[in-house]
């Protein structure tokens, strides 16, 4: 199979697995899905001559933090009537927090400090330097 | 008819203030507006101070300051799962659609997102039916707008509703309409600086009055205690829905992606995606501090069960805050509200003007800058009616716009600016899925037909439906989907 028609099957796949996993309620099959279909894209974004380049080791430490923050946060979500808190948060919220809210900041990040030279090319990094 | 303010002259005062700066504004930017380049695309002149302050003020909306801190009052921590959306899907949007965007733009004239996808796929019927799906999306989306708009006039004003909203509306639709994107864009930045600011004063009094993040937090939990857990009182797949589509769905709102193709160069792009995650996250603090400030206050008996949970966000103010603060929030909340407003009905404008028209007529209509002016009066006049004919809630109508704006968008964009092996049978195949599911599994759910299960929202299953035939139908199709691509939109595909 071509690259690209192998791209359009794992983008089908994960397609069908949302919609079934989304609608019959499985929500850790979900997130898995759900996060997987976003970095998916960011892998498409950022793909250029065969590669990713600096961006695949930011990619795969966030794509496993984020999911741990989620499983943390399903782990924990029964609260007991007198809760812990965490810097002001349940355990399952606090997971969620920061791990899925503040973390994936180092996405935007990682964007800036790569994109112009691996994304712009020779042209544009020679222009820019201009 | 109450006049309360008459007792807070200074909230009136800054309100007053405020809405003669954006009047002033748009005026101002009348001049600038010599074409309808200008008026939809801000004549590609937009730097990395716009396009922060265009982008997260543009996405705020009334929906998360209004709707946000009403999500918390009722469900608690799980209003979180409405908000917490951008951090990733600024990243993501930036690595699938930005840079793609701004370059497609130096090689074609592009004054709205489906010039863009014309620009791809080079088909009119595509280009109408996503004029269409984001005309009807505006229109959901200017309606929770409106009715948030309403809500704050209320306050500043003290007078009857719908009084009230007519004002408001009055300012944003004449700004609009003589300022264009333009008068958009440097209205953001005023309205950018007053919600950053009065996010910061809330944030600072909601924990210092509220006892910290955990004393508002364990007064809740005396009530419910599952208001502090992971979801909240929120069904599960209706928060992960949520997510799904503040995540995926920020791509196909096309308020926030037209930014890239204004902006002066690829470089202008590079910070604006952390940037403009930072903005949004200082004022999301207003979701985890505000509804759950209020909420305790009402437990610990100090204030009366609000009427609706949109309100919270004003109590507060009003209740909690000196004046000046006050006013000056408020002013920021109406900002908020605006910027979003002023946005969509650009947005809107331009699909109706620019797209569908010349999705029909195969050409560009004559004076696109005059039927812009008055495409934007229909619309605001159109989603005026809407919001008065509704009892839903500001941030359930917003989210049902973005669904479908996102369902029609997210899936043609991503992988058509992406994916070389797109074609345009696929392309029209996600666009009228996308918008034919989310319709009628909104309309359904309206009329009390049928819902989707667990809470889920139509607006992912329409972007689960549009990626599967958007992807199904082009393998389906052609194998040779990338030998017929024009050359200049090949070379930014691989770029």
């Amino acid at each position: 199979m071509q690259r690209q028609e192998a791209i359009g099957v794992f983008f089908l796949a994960d397609a069908v697995i949302l919609l079934i996993t989304g609608l019959g309620g499985y929500q850790e099959l979900f997130v898995l899905a759900m996060v997987t279909f976003a970095f998916g894209l960011m892998y498409l974004g950022a793909y250029k001559n065969g590669t990713i380049g600096p961006f695949k080791r930011p990619f795969i430490v966030t794509y496993i933090v984020i999911l741990l923050g989620f499983y943390g946060g399903f782990a924990y979500r029964k609260v007991p009537d007198d809760p812990a808190y965490i810097l002001g948060f349940t355990p399952g919220a606090a997971f969620i927090v920061f791990l899925v809210w503040i973390f994936p900041v180092f996405l935007g990040f990682t964007y800036g400090y790569y994109v112009g030279h691996f994304n712009t090319g020779k042209e544009s990094i020679i222009k820019e330097a201009k | 008819m109450s006049w309360p303010i008459l007792a807070k002259p200074v909230i009136l005062t800054v309100g007053i203030v405020y809405l003669a700066l954006c009047l002033g504004t748009g005026f101002w930017a009348m001049r600038l507006n010599k074409s309808a380049h200008d008026f939809f695309a801000a004549g590609k002149n937009v730097g990395i101070v716009l396009l922060t302050f265009g982008t997260f003020a543009a996405l705020l909306s009334g929906t998360a300051f209004i709707g946000g801190p009403g999500f918390s009052y009722a469900f608690g921590f799980g209003a979180m799962w409405f908000v917490m959306g951008p951090t990733l899907a600024f990243a993501l949007t930036w690595f699938v659609v930005a840079r793609k965007f701004r370059k497609i733009a130096d090689k074609r004239l592009i004054l709205s997102v489906p010039d863009i996808i014309h620009a791809r796929f080079g088909s009119n019927l595509l280009r109408f039916l996503a004029g269409l799906g984001i005309f009807i999306g505006v229109m959901g989306f200017l309606s929770s707008q409106i009715m948030a708009t309403g809500w704050v006039m209320v306050t500043i004003l003290g007078l009857d509703f719908k009084i009230a909203l007519l004002i408001g509306l009055a300012v944003v639709g004449l700004y609009s309409i003589t300022g264009g994107v333009i008068a958009g864009l440097y209205t953001d930045v005023v309205q950018g600086i007053a919600m950053l600011s009065g996010t910061v004063v809330i944030a600072f009094i909601a924990l210092t009055k509220g006892g910290g993040l955990t004393g508002l937090w364990s007064t809740l939990a005396t009530q419910d205690v599952n208001l502090v857990g992971t979801f909240g009182t929120v069904p599960p797949m209706l928060a992960l829905s949520s997510l799904f589509i503040t995540v995926a769905g920020t791509m196909g709102q096309p308020h926030v992606v037209s930014r890239f193709f204004m902006v002066k160069g690829e470089k202008t792009l590079r910070w604006g995606a952390l940037t403009s995650t930072f903005g949004f996250m200082i004022t999301t603090a207003l979701v985890l501090l505000v509804g759950p400030f209020i909420r305790a206050k009402v437990i610990l008996g100090e204030l009366e069960p609000l009427a609706s949970p949109d309100m919270a966000a004003l109590v507060f103010l009003m209740n909690y805050l000196p004046d000046v603060i006050a006013g000056i929030v408020l002013a920021a909340m109406l900002g908020a509200i605006m910027s979003t407003t002023d946005a969509f009905l650009n947005v809107g404008a331009a699909a109706l003007v620019r797209d569908m028209a010349q999705g029909v007529l195969k050409r560009p209509i004559k004076d696109e800058l005059l039927w812009g002016r008055i495409a934007t009066v229909i619309l605001l006049a159109g989603a005026t009616l809407i919001a008065l004919g509704t009892k839903t809630l500001v941030a359930l109508l917003g989210l049902m716009g973005a669904g479908l704006l996102a369902a029609v968008l997210t899936p043609v964009l991503a992988f058509g600016l992406n994916w070389k092996r797109a074609t345009t049978e696929g392309a029209i195949a996600a666009v009228g899925g996308g918008i034919l599911v989310v319709v009628v599994l909104e309309l359904l759910k309206y009329s009390n037909v049928y819902a989707l299960p667990g809470g889920f929202q139509a607006g992912p299953v329409g972007i689960f439906v549009g990626t599967i035939l958007m992807v199904g139908v082009s393998l389906l199709t052609s194998t040779n989907a990338d030998k017929n691509m024009p050359p200049d939109i090949y070379e930014v595909i691989e770029s």
